[in-house]
C-alpha cells in the first residue's frame, strides 16, 4: 500500500506545484483571514505542525512508522510525537529513507536489522504511557521470528485492537503459539503465511471481543488446535480462511461461532494444498453458525462439508472445482478421465450441495415443510456442472427459499463432459411449488444439453414474476454438432410455456457473437415471427 | 421515502443545505441536531463558508456508499482523486481540521491519507521545505537526536540478536 502511493504521491505533487507554495500564500492570507477561526497562520504558514496530535498519528497511521521516527528530525514539536504513535505499521520491504542520500548500498540484512529495531524500540522500548490502537507488521523475514512473540506479547500488554502479522515468504513460516493471544481488546485479527502450533500455555481464555479474523496461508498443527482457536472467540462475527494448510489432518475443523454472519472459505488457491493432497486429507467441515448471513466457499470437490441451520442466510456463493493440477496436464476436459474417476469427481463436486440438501431434507423431516430453510436467501450463486443431481439440488435450494430474487449458476469450462451425463427426469413440474420472487436468472456456460433445458424450463414454467433471463452459452470452440444441438435448445425453450407476464425480456445470449435480444417491443409478436427472427440471426451467424 | 433536508450555518453566515442523511455522516451535525433541533441551520462557527462548500460536496456524493457494487466503488474512489487534486495546502488543512471538528471518518482518513502520501518517501530536509516546518532545533541539538537514535540502535539491535540466537 505505501509503495503503490508513490505514484500518486508524484501525481500530488505535480498538483501542488501549479499552486503558490503556502509560504506566499500565507502573506496574502494572512490579511484576508481575519474573520477567520480555523485559518490563523503562525510560524510563517506551517500548518501541518499546528495540527493536533491525535491528526497527526492519524496521519502516521497511513505510513510506515520508520519515517514517524525519521520526523523527529524536523523540529522540536515532532521530537517525541513518534513515542505515542497508537497505529504502528512496519514493513520490511520499504527501504529506509535517509540512507537513500549517502548512496551507501544497504544490504537487505541490514533493512531488515533496522525494520526489526524499529518495531522493537517503538514497541518495547518507548516509554509509553498510552496504547495501541493497531499494529501492521508486514514482511517479516524468518531471521526475525523470534522477535515476533515478544512484539505480540506486548501489543496484547498495550491493549491492542487491530493485528495484522504477516511474515515474509511462505516458505518461512514462523511459530506462533494460540496461547498468546487473549486479550479483552482486540477486535480484528489477521494472520498471514504463518504457523500456528498449539499452546504449552493452559488453554486460553479466548479473544472476547474479536469480531474479525482472517486466516491467509497459515499452516495450522492439527485439526484441533484451529477448531479450538475458532470456537474460543464467541463474538466473532466475520471469518475468513484462506488456503489453510492443516499438518495432522484427522478429525474434522469445527466451526462453532454463534455470532457469525460472514464465513468466507478458500482452500482452492493454495501451492501446497494440491490436489494430491486434497485426495488424502479426509477431514470435514462442520460449520455450526445459526446467525450466517453470507457463505462464500471456493474449494476442492474431495472435501466434505456438514452446514448446521442456516436460517438467516441472505447470500451464498459456492465454488467446487476439480484440482488446479488438471490444468498442466495434458486433460483437455474430464472427457479423457477414466469413467470411474469421472464418476468419483462428479460424486464430489455436489458433494457441497448435497450437504445443503442434507440440511433442507433434515427440516423436511422434522417440520413437513420445504419453505423453513433460508428465510432470508436472496442470491445464490453457484458454480457447478449440471449433472442430474445438481439440477435437483438447485432445484431445492430454489424452493426452499422463498424470498430469492436471483440465481445465477456459471457452468464452469471443465464440466463440459457434463453434457453427456444422465438426463434429470423427475424434477417435480407438476408439483405446486411457485417461486414468487425470482426475478433475474442468470446463467452462463450453456451447450445445450437436456439438465440445462429442464432448469430453464422450470424456472420459466414456475417462476411468476421473472423479469429477466440471461443465457449466455458455452464462449470455447464448439463442434458442429454442438452447434446444431443449441439451436434446437433455443427453439425448444421458445415454445416452452412461461409463468411471468414479464417474461418479455428474455435475454437470450447465442452462440459467439453476442446478441442480445431485448423482447420489450416485440413480446407482442406471434411466436412464428420471433422465430423468424432468430433463424435469421443464426444464418448471419454461419456465413 | 421523505428526505429531510438540513441546513448547515457557516462561520461568516452562509447557508449550506443537505439531505439529512449526507449530514448524518457528520457525527458531530448529527447530535447536534438530535440534541438541539435547531431551527434556522446547524450553527458550525468553526468552519468557513469556503472550506464547508467542500464538505458538503463531499457529504452529498458520500451520502449513499455502495455496499458491495465494485464499480460503483471505483468511481467514488476516482471521484475522491479528484476531489482532493486541485486543493492547495492551505484548503487541504483546513479540510483536515473540518473533518476533524464535525467528525467525519471518511473525510479525515481521505485528507490525512492525502499529506501522508506527501511526506511518504522524503527527507526530512524536504519535508521541512515542502510543508514550512521551521526547524528550531540547534545544531546540537540536532546532533543529539541524531545520536540519541544511533545509540538506541546500536544497543538494542544486534545484542537481544545474538542473546536469541543462542538460545535457540
Amino acid at each position: 500500500m505505501v509503495l503503490n502511493n508513490a505514484v500518486v504521491l508524484e501525481k500530488m505533487l505535480i498538483a501542488f506545484r501549479r499552486y503558490p507554495r503556502p509560504d506566499e500564500l500565507a502573506m496574502v492570507k494572512a490579511k484576508k483571514a481575519k474573520g477567520r477561526d480555523i485559518a490563523s497562520i503562525p510560524n510563517g504558514g506551517d500548518r501541518l505542525s499546528d495540527l493536533p496530535d491525535s491528526i497527526l498519528h492519524h496521519v502516521f497511521s497511513f505510513i510506515d512508522a520508520r519515517f514517524a521516527v525519521q520526523a523527529s528530525l524536523l523540529s522540536s514539536r515532532w521530537e517525541h510525537l513518534w513515542k505515542s504513535l497508537p497505529n504502528l505499521n512496519i514493513d520490511w520491504n520499504t527501504k529506509p529513507l535517509e540512507k537513500k542520500k549517502k548512496k551507501k548500498k544497504i544490504t537487505p540484512t541490514q533493512r531488515n536489522q533496522f525494520a526489526a529495531e524499529l518495531a522493537t524500540r517503538v514497541l518495547v522500548h518507548s516509554d509509553r504511557n498510552c496504547d495501541i490502537q493497531s499494529l501492521r507488521l508486514q514482511s517479516i523475514p524468518n531471521s526475525h521470528s523470534h522477535h515476533i512473540s515478544s512484539w505480540i506479547l506486548t501489543a496484547i500488554g498495550g491493549n491492542v485492537q487491530v493485528l495484522d502479522i504477516e511474515s515474509f515468504r511462505p516458505s518461512c513460516r514462523m511459530k506462533l503459539s494460540v496461547g498468546m493471544f487473549s486479550s479483552r481488546f482486540l477486535t480484528t485479527l489477521r494472520l498471514s503465511t504463518l504457523y500456528i502450533c498449539r499452546s504449552r500455555l493452559p488453554a486460553p481464555k479466548g479473544l472476547s471481543n474479536l469480531k474479525v479474523l482472517h486466516l491467509k496461508s497459515v499452516d495450522v498443527e492439527d485439526v484441533k488446535t484451529i477448531s479450538e482457536f475458532i470456537s474460543s472467540n464467541i463474538a466473532l462475527k466475520h471469518l475468513v480462511l484462506h488456503c489453510v494448510d492443516i499438518w495432522s489432518a484427522e478429525g474434522d475443523i469445527v466451526i462453532n461461532a454463534p455470532k457469525l454472519e460472514s464465513l468466507v472459505l478458500n482452500f482452492v488457491h493454495s501451492k501446497r494444498l494440491n490436489y494430491e493432497k486434497s485426495m488424502t486429507e479426509k477431514y470435514r467441515i462442520e460449520v455450526c453458525a445459526p446467525n450466517l448471513r453470507i457463505f462464500g466457499c471456493d474449494s476442492y470437490c474431495s472435501r466434505e462439508y456438514s452446514l448446521g441451520e442456516l436460517c438467516f442466510l441472505d447470500s451464498a456463493s459456492l465454488y467446487m472445482t476439480i484440482a488446479d493440477s488438471y490444468k498442466y496436464k495434458p486433460f483437455k476436459d474430464l472427457g479423457h478421465l477414466p469413467e470411474d474417476e469421472k464418476r468419483e469427481h462428479v460424486k464430489r463436486i455436489t458433494g457441497l450441495l448435497e450437504a445443503v440438501r442434507g440440511v433442507i431434507f433434515e427440516s423436511t423431516v422434522v417440520s413437513g415443510s420445504l419453505s423453513l430453510q433460508f428465510h432470508n436467501l436472496k442470491y445464490l450463486k453457484l458454480e457447478t456442472w449440471l449433472s442430474r443431481d445438481c439440477v435437483l439440488v438447485i432445484r431445492r435450494l430454489m424452493s426452499a427459499s422463498p424470498q430469492l430474487e436471483t440465481v445465477s449458476v456459471e457452468i464452469t469450462e471443465k464440466m463440459l463432459a457434463s453434457a453427456n451425463m444422465e438426463e434429470c427426469s423427475e424434477l417435480g413440474l407438476s408439483e405446486e411449488c411457485l417461486f414468487h420472487l425470482l426475478k433475474v436468472l442468470e446463467i452462463s456456460g450453456v451447450i445445450g444439453c437436456v439438465n440445462e433445458f429442464k432448469l430453464l424450463q422450470l424456472v420459466l414454467r414456475k417462476a411468476i414474476v421473472l423479469e429477466k433471463m440471461c443465457i449466455q452459452t458455452y464462449k470455447g470452440a464448439m463442434e458442429s454438432k454442438r452447434e446444431k444441438e443449441l439451436k434446437c435448445f433455443r427453439k425448444m425453450l421458445l415454445m416452452t410455456p412461461r409463468a411471468s407476464s414479464n417474461v418479455a425480456a428474455l435475454n437470450c445470449i447465442a452462440l459467439n457473437p453476442l446478441f442480445a435480444m431485448k423482447r420489450d417491443r416485440l413480446s407482442d409478436l406471434p411466436d412464428s415471427i420471433i422465430h423468424h427472427i432468430f433463424s435469421f440471426i443464426d444464418t448471419r451467424y454461419a456465413v | 421515502m421523505s428526505t429531510k433536508k438540513i441546513t448547515l450555518l457557516s462561520s461568516d453566515n452562509e447557508l449550506f443545505t443537505v439531505d439529512e442523511e449526507a449530514a448524518n455522516q457528520s457525527l458531530t451535525i448529527k447530535h447536534l441536531i438530535e440534541d438541539t433541533e435547531p431551527e434556522n441551520g446547524v450553527p458550525l462557527p468553526q468552519v468557513h463558508s469556503k472550506i464547508l462548500a467542500k464538505v458538503t460536496e463531499y457529504l452529498i456524493k458520500h451520502a449513499n456508499e455502495p455496499d458491495n457494487d465494485a464499480a460503483a466503488k471505483e468511481e467514488l474512489k476516482n471521484w475522491d482523486d479528484k476531489f482532493l487534486e486541485k486543493v492547495n495546502h492551505e484548503t487541504l488543512f483546513d479540510l483536515i481540521l473540518a473533518a476533524n471538528y464535525l467528525d467525519i471518518k471518511g473525510l479525515l482518513d481521505l485528507t490525512c491519507q492525502t499529506v501522508a502520501d506527501l511526506m511518504n518517501g522524503m527527507s526530512v530536509v524536504e519535508v521541512r521545505k515542502l510543508f514550512n516546518i521551521v526547524n528550531d532545533f540547534t545544531p546540537e541539538d540536532e546532533a543529539e537526536v541524531r545520536k540519541r537514535r544511533k545509540r538506541g540502535t546500536k544497543t538494542i539491535g544486534p545484542s537481544n540478536d545474538q542473546a536469541n540466537q543462542s538460545n535457540h
